[in-house]
């Protein structure tokens, strides 16, 4: 395994572990599902911390090697970064609609039942920051699996 | 367009060339090794520069190391 593709993995887990945080602490755990955080928590919290190790490991020990990137690892990068932009450009443009929508109803017709909050709108689009991250890791890991 | 495949002799060629490593290879054209594992088994076609760098190891035109088919 490349050392870019340790640190696709460690980026993912960082990733999806402060995703899953976030929505703990933002909505918290599911009123329809027995409540597991405190084991989900715990899980997150320990890959979050094996993930940062791993990656100040792979840096360290990987650093003296001649060739860290090479161009089979920035086209992978491509490849992952054109998801991953697809997917915040997709976010953007919905979140622009929403707050148009936001404006339009709070002003002429506060009671039109598709408006969404501006707090849910910021939540969105932080949790999608993140999930566009995680789609372009998992593009990459996707290409290096595949080779 | 012609659709067809890079293949190449870069497996043979190391052999006959004191039995040189892929790592040994890769350090030499300034890759991965993994980048050279994935040119080996013909997962990944590498650039033109890469392409004449791997010939030149081997002291060879391009044509005998890659070969579209």
């Amino acid at each position: 395994m490349s050392k870019q593709e340790i640190l696709s993995w460690t980026s993912l887990s960082t990733s999806t572990s402060v995703l899953v945080f976030y929505i703990l602490i933002n909505f918290g755990w599911p009123d329809v599902v027995p409540d597991y955080s405190d084991k989900f928590v715990s899980i997150f919290f320990n890959v979050f911390w094996i993930a940062v190790a791993i990656e100040a490991f792979v840096q360290i020990s990987e650093g003296k090697k001649k060739v860290q990137k090479d161009e089979r690892d920035f086209m992978i990068e491509a490849k992952g970064l054109k998801v991953g932009y697809g997917i915040l450009t997709l976010t953007l443009m919905a979140a622009l609609i929403q707050l148009f929508i936001y404006n339009f109803t709070q002003n002429i017709a506060p009671e039109f039942p598709f408006t969404i909050e501006l707090s849910t709108i910021i939540h969105v689009l932080f949790i999608l920051l993140f999930s566009a991250s995680a789609a372009k890791r998992v593009t990459m890991i996707y290409y290096y699996r595949k080779d | 367009m012609i659709d067809g495949n890079l293949q190449n002799n870069i497996r043979k060629l190391r052999f006959l060339k004191n039995e040189m490593t892929q790592q040994e290879l890769a350090d030499n054209v300034g890759v991965t090794r993994q980048t050279i594992n994935a040119i080996e088994a013909a997962k990944y076609s590498p650039s033109l520069v890469l392409a004449f760098k791997i010939a030149a190891i081997f002291e060879l035109p391009l044509e005998e190391v890659f070969k579209y088919t």
